[in-house]
C-alpha cells in the first residue's frame, strides 16, 4: 500500500521531527537508567513522555484530526498523577533515610 | 450516537463505591457504627478501619453483583461505546468478573493484614478500587487512548499502594522502583502508539489492524515504522506482565509489598494487561508482513522468561520472592501461547483459562503467607514455613494445593491450563519450543514440592507462633473459595473452558 503520508514523512523534513523525537526519548531513557538520582530519574521520565507528545502533535497536525493531541493533553494530566506519587514516595524516601542517591537503596539483589 | 448507560452499569456502581469510600472516610468517624463489634464507639483508627473494610468489601460484592446480572443480560451482543473508546456487552463481563473477584478476594485478604500492619484502611481500599476500575476498562478498550488511561489508571494506585506498607525500611525502595519503570514502560508504549497513529492516523484498534493486515510484505519505511511501533508497544506491555529481560522490578516490588497487594498485583494487573497483547497482537498475527516476526519474538521471549524464572526461583530462600520468580515464570507460559496464534481462537482461549485459573492460584498461595503473617512477624521465608502442618494442618493442606496447582501437577487448574497451552505448541508445530519449556516445567517441580516438603517433614526450628484464629474467617473464605476453584475446575475444567472461549470471541 502506498501511504502518502510515509513519502511526506520521509520526503520533507518529517524525518527530522522524528529523529529529534528518538533524540530525546533516548536521552530521558539514559538518564531514568544511568542517573544516581532519584529526581533526576523522574524527570527522565518526564523526558521521554515529553518526546512522545511531540511526536504526537507532530503526526496529529501531520493528518489533520485531533486525536493525536487530545492523547498528548492526557499525557500531560498522566505524568502529573505519575510524579505527584513519584514525589510522595521520594520524600518519603527522604525523610527517612536523609539521602535521594540510588546507591543507598541496593540493599535487595538477585 | 446512542449511549445506553446499562453497557457501563458496572462500572458506574464501582465509582459510586470510590464516591463513597471517600466521603465516609472524610468524616472522620465512624458512620455506619453498627458494623463496628465494639459495643462503645468511639472515632478511633481502628473502627474506621473497620468500617472502610466493611463498606469496600460489601461494595465490590454488590459491583460483582451487577456485572453478574447485566453482564449476563447483555452478553448477547457487543457494542462500541463512546466513540469507540469501550467495547461492552457479549463475553467481556467474565474477564471483568474474574478481576472484581480477585478485588474481593484481595480485600478478604487485607481485612486482617490492614489492621495488624496498622495500614489507613481506607486509603488502602480506596486505591484498590481505582486500580480495579483501571484494569476492568483496560480489558474492554478498544483505543489506543484508552488502553493508555486505563494502563495508567491500573498502575498509578499500585504504586502508591505498594508504599502504603509502613514500618519497613524496603517499601519505599520498591515503590519508587516500581514507579521509575513503569513510566519507562508507559514511554515506550507511548511512542510505539505514536508510530502506530503516525502511520495510520487513527488510535481505534481496530481500525489500525485494518490498516496493518494491508501493510506489504517489502521492507519500506512503512512497514519499518509500523513494525517498530509494535514492537514498542510489545515492549511496554511486556514491562506490566514482566517477561524477561523486562522483569527486573519484579522480584523486589512483590518481595517488599504488602502481601495482599503482591497477589493482586501478580494477579489482575497480569491479566488485565494479557487482555490487551491479545487484544493487539491476537489479530496482528494474521497480518503478512508481521506474523513470522511476532511469532518468533513471542517464542523467544516466552522460552527466556520460562528458562530465567524457574532457574532463578530454584535458589530463594524468600517464598514471596520464589513466588515472585515463579509468577514471572507463568508470565512465560501464557506468553507462549502467543507464539502459534495466528487468529487462532483456542490459542487465545487457552492464554485466558490460565490467566484466570493463576487468579486462584496465587491467591490461595499469597494467601496462606497472610494467614501466618501476625502483628510484627512476617511469614516469608522457608524458614517460617517449617514444620507448621503440625500446628496448622489446614493451612499447610491448602498452600500444598497452591503448590501443586502452579507446578502443574493433576488434578489442579494448573495442569489443564498447561495442557492446553502445550496442545497449541504442537498443532502450531512449535516442538522445539513445547519441549524446552516442559523441560523448564519439571525444573519448577523441584521448588513447589520443596515448599510441601519442608512444610510436612522438617521440624520447626522455632517455636510455631501462635494466630488469633477467630480474627482469620475472610482469610479462610480466600483460601476455602481458590482451593474450590482450583480443585472442581482442574478436575472438571469444561465451565472455565467455556467461560473464556466466550471472552476470547471479544478479543477479535
Amino acid at each position: 500500500m502506498n501511504n502518502p503520508f510515509t513519502d511526506f514523512i520521509i520526503g520533507s523534513g518529517g524525518i527530522y521531527t522524528i529523529a529529534v523525537v528518538l533524540l530525546l526519548f533516548t536521552l530521558g531513557g539514559m538518564t531514568v537508567l544511568f542517573r544516581r538520582t532519584l529526581l533526576h530519574m523522574l524527570m527522565g521520565v518526564e523526558l521521554m513522555l515529553n518526546a512522545v507528545n511531540l511526536s504526537f502533535i507532530y503526526f496529529s497536525r501531520l493528518h489533520q484530526n485531533h486525536d493525536g493531541q487530545i492523547l498528548s493533553l492526557m499525557i500531560f494530566v498522566v505524568a502529573a498523577c505519575e510524579v505527584a506519587v513519584g514525589i510522595a514516595i521520594i520524600v518519603h524516601l527522604f525523610k527517612r533515610t536523609g539521602t535521594i542517591s540510588v546507591e543507598t537503596y541496593t540493599a535487595e539483589r538477585g | 450516537m446512542n449511549f445506553d448507560p446499562i453497557f457501563l452499569i458496572g462500572e458506574f456502581s464501582l465509582v459510586a463505591l470510590i464516591v463513597i469510600l471517600t466521603l465516609v472516610d472524610a468524616m472522620r468517624k465512624p458512620v455506619f457504627a453498627l458494623l463496628g463489634s465494639s459495643a462503645e464507639i468511639t472515632p478511633d483508627i481502628e473502627s474506621r478501619n473497620r468500617q472502610a473494610t466493611w463498606i469496600a468489601g460489601i461494595g465490590l460484592v454488590i459491583v460483582a453483583a451487577v456485572y453478574f446480572i447485566f453482564g449476563k443480560a447483555t452478553s448477547g451482543e457487543s457494542v462500541s461505546l463512546l466513540h469507540d473508546s469501550l467495547r461492552a456487552g457479549g463475553g467481556v463481563y467474565i474477564g471483568k468478573l474474574a478481576i472484581i473477584g480477585a478485588g474481593i478476594l484481595t480485600i478478604l485478604l487485607s481485612a486482617r493484614y490492614t489492621m495488624a500492619q496498622s495500614i489507613p484502611a481506607a486509603d488502602y481500599y480506596l486505591l484498590l478500587c481505582f486500580s480495579l476500575l483501571g484494569a476492568l476498562t483496560l480489558i474492554a478498550a478498544e483505543n489506543f487512548l484508552m488502553i493508555f488511561l486505563s494502563l495508567e489508571m491500573m498502575s498509578i494506585p499500585i504504586y502508591a499502594l505498594v508504599g502504603l506498607k509502613r514500618y519497613n525500611s524496603r517499601v519505599g525502595e520498591s515503590a519508587i522502583k516500581y514507579l521509575l519503570l513503569g513510566g519507562l514502560s508507559s514511554a515506550f508504549l507511548l511512542l510505539g502508539i505514536s508510530f502506530i497513529y503516525g502511520m495510520t492516523g487513527t488510535l481505534v484498534v481496530n481500525d489500525v489492524l485494518t490498516h496493518l493486515s494491508q501493510v506489504s510484505q517489502t521492507v519500506s519505511s512503512e512497514m519499518l515504522l509500523m513494525g517498530l511501533g509494535l514492537v514498542f508497544i510489545f515492549v511496554g506491555l511486556a514491562f506490566k506482565v514482566s517477561l524477561v529481560p523486562f522483569h527486573a522490578w519484579t522480584p523486589d516490588v512483590y518481595e517488599g509489598a504488602a502481601t495482599p497487594v503482591t497477589s493482586f498485583m501478580s494477579v489482575a494487573v497480569k491479566l488485565a494487561a494479557f487482555a490487551v497483547i491479545l487484544k493487539i497482537f491476537a489479530g496482528s498475527l494474521l497480518f503478512p508482513a508481521f506474523d513470522p516476526l511476532f511469532s518468533r519474538l513471542f517464542a523467544f521471549f516466552a522460552l527466556l522468561t520460562i528458562i530465567y524464572g524457574n532457574s532463578v526461583a530454584i535458589v530463594q530462600k524468600n517464598v514471596k520472592r520464589m513466588l515472585a520468580y515463579s509468577s514471572i515464570a507463568h508470565a512465560g507460559y501464557m506468553a507462549l501461547a502467543l507464539a502459534p496464534m495466528g487468529h487462532n481462537i483456542e490459542a487465545v482461549q487457552a492464554v485466558l483459562f490460565y490467566g484466570i485459573g493463576y487468579i486462584a492460584m496465587n491467591m490461595l498461595a499469597f494467601g496462606v503467607l497472610v494467614y501466618l503473617t501476625y502483628r510484627d512477624k512476617y511469614c516469608e521465608t522457608l524458614e517460617d514455613l517449617t514444620g507448621i502442618a503440625r500446628k496448622y494442618p489446614g493451612a499447610a493442606a491448602v498452600m500444598s494445593v497452591a503448590m501443586f496447582s502452579l507446578g502443574g501437577l493433576p488434578p489442579a487448574v494448573g495442569f489443564v491450563g498447561k495442557v492446553q497451552i502445550f496442545l497449541q505448541l504442537i498443532n502450531g508445530k512449535f516442538y522445539a519450543t513445547a519441549v524446552i519449556a516442559l523441560l523448564f516445567s519439571m525444573v519448577a517441580l523441584y521448588f513447589y514440592i520443596n515448599v510441601i516438603v519442608v512444610m510436612y517433614m522438617k521440624e520447626p526450628e522455632a517455636e510455631v507462633a501462635n494466630i488469633d484464629k477467630k480474627s482469620m474467617l475472610p482469610v479462610w473464605l480466600t483460601l476455602g473459595f481458590s482451593t474450590l476453584f482450583i480443585l472442581i475446575l482442574g478436575i472438571l475444567p469444561s465451565p472455565l473452558m467455556e467461560w473464556s472461549l466466550e471472552w476470547a470471541k471479544m478479543l477479535f
